[in-house]
């Protein structure tokens, strides 16, 4: 095919069987490809029990791929060659890779930015192996395929710096030439810097500071690292979890002779961050080369320190392959000895680097998964490219209401509103029409009562429609097939107007980190203009300031459950969960932690290390009770049953930002509130909400107990208000990309169907401001979906129709009345009325914490 | 030019490789190296980087070699 199918809203949603076909067809190629990659053969033995029978070569491998590329690539869409394509990469051949370029018919797929720099990577690569070639023809072509990005607007790191490494290349085989080796040299000096002008990408502002050291102009060389520095900063280095972003930073900071303290920190990170003894390798090479060229304390400190971890370090490997270290490593994230600040950062996330060059050729997504049955989320190229367009549109063009005052004070592109909390604000207007929060689809269902306004069948209109949408794409609902891809793009949430607390929290998150990194490179630039004119950063000056207090207020999405000392009803647990006994205790910091004491079924109890205990091997895991989220025990009177042990239970499992502020010199927080794009006027409001950093408690294994708020009086059993508290759960290690292989890094999916009208910000901006017609959509989906059940209680507007012509907004609320009527199960009913009554006492009477243990 | 070798195991199908980088092509000097992915020579998949100014080169290590 010469262009990929792409779907219209329209046609999705009349495609159940055709989306079907599509799914299965896909789901089957993809399952060739992998086994035609696999390595590992098994077999049952005599007992019928797995063991690995064999290893599969490499020339096994290729036989098989071949077999699939011999049928040609005309048939397949372009994530199908992209899967073909990378495949090959993965093997490291890319004579295959060129082929099937030259050989593809798919525009879709031979257009791809990121199909283009992987093909420039082949031909840089490949003259390596070809024999009795001229590799400079591989090298100019590599070095054009680049170029030819750059003029079409797709620059960045990857493209910047394989021109600048051809070149260098290129300055390698003049051996006679001395004069041209020099001038292809600075040549490629010369091209790197203008790539970090461009694009402020870290890894290529340390290359262009390395290539200054190489060609003599060591100052600046420093002086661009110091900007190179900043740029890590700017994408999270500081408590991320990637490798490659690190140990950029800390190389940045030793060049740039960052004080000891930073220097420092950054070898801790890397120490934690490291994975194989590659990695090591890699770090401790530029620091000899660094102290042979430029030597100074720092280098040699980091030099020694790296030397010490592979005394420390251990023989073999763990289970994931990853080296171990004798001592454990400090698992500081923070340049601070603040633990509050280090526990949120440990248990939350933004996107201040997602979508980044800096992780090598691989990455294309943060990919972001929900859930074990939701689709897949993903955040790719695709996303970045046009959520950074969006946030330069005026709060105005993006149809954000306001009123006059605000319309004349904010005429300018969203991104340069300085104000945090105004342009928060200003985002969460924008996600909460966008999404239809208060009225979703408008169906009458406001989109904070969703937790609790199920019918009998255990679903909100909100979601049998996600359900059918899932449906409508091809996929059986809970379908666990590795191989069916539910990839949907977060602006096709967006567009669509579908969305819950996590799609809220992305999509604010998403725009405010782009409003931010504009706001950061703005003063980036302002102080790399300097370096080009050879002038020294000016580190305390008007511009390196404005850089830090952007980076300085964060904001982070976190995974949070809702905890309040209130009783739930309960279910047993598998594995090793934790009963509600204890003591608390101090560790040798001085942070208090719950020592939990572990009820058995047998009625044993044993003490535990710790609140996240673990079954030790061998150890029979105990069945124990838990709480079963969403359902509380409440009164006849529907009031919440306080905890007469005090002991705190998850009320819900809840996604949200916080919005934080911190001091650069000793990064202590001086302020952190909730910033919730999803409960502001209804059971919660965590808008924008102080929290007493005082009142923080961290537990021992690192989690954040975090107050914010209290359950009035009215609405318990007992009269007296209870304490609500945010436990944010750690969601992985700061590495959040990964790897997308079948993708070419611009379609935009929604639930594995690739759909059209995602071109431009225009095009996508269409969809946005028609809120009606996408409304339609979803609620078409709902009633042509053979699966949906009780229809009638899900749309109230079809009664209101049979009904008469009454006022429809009168209309709405009186079927949304009878429905929550319907669908409230004994008790919840009062609930509902009393959940809008919410924390008007505002004297906070804290409860001690002694008095009972949390758990996550 | 020099090259260094080293050996790894891969972590994919244990085979032992010897793998061979080398710094700085020709005279160009240091920070030539850039990172390079290097791949099992029996398995065919990736089991490491290295700086290099070459693609490093892997061969199976003989048993007892
Ligand atoms: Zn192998």
């Amino acid at each position: 095919m010469e262009r990929d199918k792409k779907l219209r809203w329209v046609d999705f949603i009349n495609g159940f069987e055709e989306n079907r076909k599509v799914t299965l067809e896909k789901r089957d190629f993809v399952a060739e490809i992998e086994a035609a990659m696999k390595t590992e053969v098994k077999k049952e033995d005599d007992y019928g029990e797995e063991k690995i029978k064999s290893y599969r070569s490499k020339a096994d491998k290729l036989k098989e791929l071949d077999a699939l590329l011999e049928k040609g690539t005309s048939h397949l869409d372009s994530s199908q060659i992209m899967a073909l394509f990378s495949s090959y990469r993965s093997l490291g051949e890319y004579d295959r890779m060129i082929d099937i370029y030259n050989h593809a018919e798919n525009k879709d797929f031979t257009e791809a930015p990121f199909v283009r720099e992987q093909l420039a990577h082949a031909y840089r690569k490949r003259r390596f192996v070809a024999s009795g070639k001229d590799s400079r023809d591989d090298l100019r072509r590599s070095e054009d395929i680049s170029r030819r990005l750059i003029e079409d607007g797709y620059g960045n790191g990857i493209t910047y710096e394989n021109i600048g490494l051809c070149q260098r290349y290129r300055a390698g085989m003049e051996t006679e030439d001395s004069s041209r080796r020099q001038m292809l040299l600075q040549k490629s000096v010369a091209t790197l810097e203008e790539g970090f002008a461009q694009t402020f990408e870290a890894s290529l502002g340390l290359q262009a500071a390395y290539g200054n050291v190489m060609i003599g102009n060591d100052d600046r060389g420093r002086e661009t690292a110091k900007l190179a520095f900043m740029a890590a900063l700017r994408d999270g280095a500081e408590d991320s979890g990637n490798f490659n972003l690190v140990s950029t930073a800390l190389q940045a900071a030793c060049l740039a002779g960052e004080p000891k303290e930073v220097v420092d920190h950054f070898c801790r990170r890397i120490e934690a961050t490291i994975k194989h003894d590659w990695e090591l390798d890699i770090v401790k090479k530029r620091m000899e080369q660094l102290c042979a060229r430029i030597p100074s304390e720092q280098s040699r400190d980091v030099l020694k320190r790296i030397e010490g971890f592979e005394q420390n370090r251990k023989d073999g490997t763990d289970e994931t392959g990853r080296i171990i270290f004798k001592d454990k490593v400090k698992e500081d994230r923070y340049i601070t000895d603040d633990p509050v600040s280090q526990a949120v950062h440990d248990n939350s996330y933004n996107y201040r680097g997602c979508g980044l060059a800096y992780s090598g050729m691989d990455r294309i997504a943060g990919n972001t998964r929900f859930g074990g049955q939701l689709m897949d989320h993903v955040i790719s190229r695709k996303d970045i490219r046009l959520m950074s367009e969006m946030v330069k549109m005026t709060p105005a063009e993006l149809g954000i209401p306001m009123s006059d005052e605000e319309k004349k004070a904010f005429d300018r592109p969203l991104s340069q509103i300085k104000d945090s909390e105004k342009a928060l604000d200003l985002i969460d207007r924008f996600v909460r029409q966008s999404l239809t929060t208060e009225n979703f689809a408008g169906t009458g269902l406001h989109m904070e009562d969703n937790a609790l306004a199920k019918n009998k069948n255990g679903e909100s209109v909100y979601d049998a429609t996600v359900k059918s949408m899932m449906r409508a794409s091809g996929k059986a609902y809970q379908e666990k097939d590795p191989h069916i891809d539910t990839r949907t793009n977060i602006v096709a949430m967006l567009a669509l107007g579908m969305g819950d607390c996590r799609h809220h929290a992305q999509l604010k998150q998403l725009m405010f980190d782009m409003c931010q990194r504009s706001q950061m490179n703005e003063q980036i630039g302002k102080l790399y203009a300097d370096v080009r004119q050879d002038k020294v950063v000016d580190t305390d000056g008007e511009a390196a300031r404005k850089f830090y207090d952007v980076l300085d207020t964060e904001l982070r999405t976190a995974d949070v459950q809702v905890r309040m000392p209130v009783l739930m009803k309960q279910k047993n647990a598998e594995g090793w969960a934790r009963e509600q006994e204890g003591e608390w205790r101090k560790d040798e910091n001085g942070i208090e932690y719950w020592h939990a004491k572990i009820l058995r079924e047998d009625g044993k109890k044993i003490w535990n290390e710790t609140v996240f205990g673990q079954a030790k091997p061998g150890e029979e895991a105990p069945v124990v009770k838990k709480d079963r989220t969403y359902e509380p025990e409440l009164t006849e009177d529907g009031k919440f049953r306080v905890d007469p042990k005090g002991l705190m239970h998850n009320v819900e499992d809840h996604t949200l930002c916080y919005l934080m502020r911190r001091e650069r010199k000793t990064g202590r927080l001086t302020s952190l509130k909730t910033c919730d794009a999803f409960y502001q006027s209804k059971d919660y409001d965590w808008k924008l909400k102080e929290i007493d950093l005082k009142a923080v408690r961290v537990s021992r294994s690192g989690n954040p107990l975090i107050p914010v708020g209290e359950l009035s009086g009215a609405r318990t059993d007992t009269g007296e208000p209870v304490r609500i508290f945010h436990v944010p759960t750690r969601y992985n290690t700061g590495e959040r990309s990964e790897q997308v292989k079948d993708s070419i890094g611009r379609d935009v999916c929604f639930c594995g169907i690739r759909m059209a009208g995602f071109d431009t910000v225009d095009d996508l901006m269409k969809m946005v401001r028609n809120r009606k017609k996408m409304a339609a959509i979803m609620l078409t989906t709902l009633r042509t979906d053979k699966e949906t059940k009780d229809i009638d209680t899900l749309l109230p507007e079809r009664k209101g129709k049979a009904a008469g012509n009454k006022d429809k907004k009168a209309q709405c609320e009186a079927n949304r009345d009878a429905y929550a009527k319907k669908t409230q199960k004994a008790g919840q009913k009062s609930l509902q009325k009393q959940i809008t009554e919410k924390h008007e006492q505002m004297q906070i009477n804290r409860i001690d914490m002694k008095k009972g243990p949390y758990d996550r | 030019m020099n090259d260094f070798p080293f050996t790894i195991v891969c972590p994919h199908c244990h085979t032992e490789n010897k793998v061979t980088a080398r710094s700085g092509e020709n005279v160009v000097g240091e920070f030539f190296e850039e990172v390079q992915d290097f791949h099992c020579a029996y398995c065919g998949l990736k089991i490491g980087e290295v700086l290099s100014a070459v693609p490093p080169q892997t061969e199976i290590k003989e048993q007892g070699g």
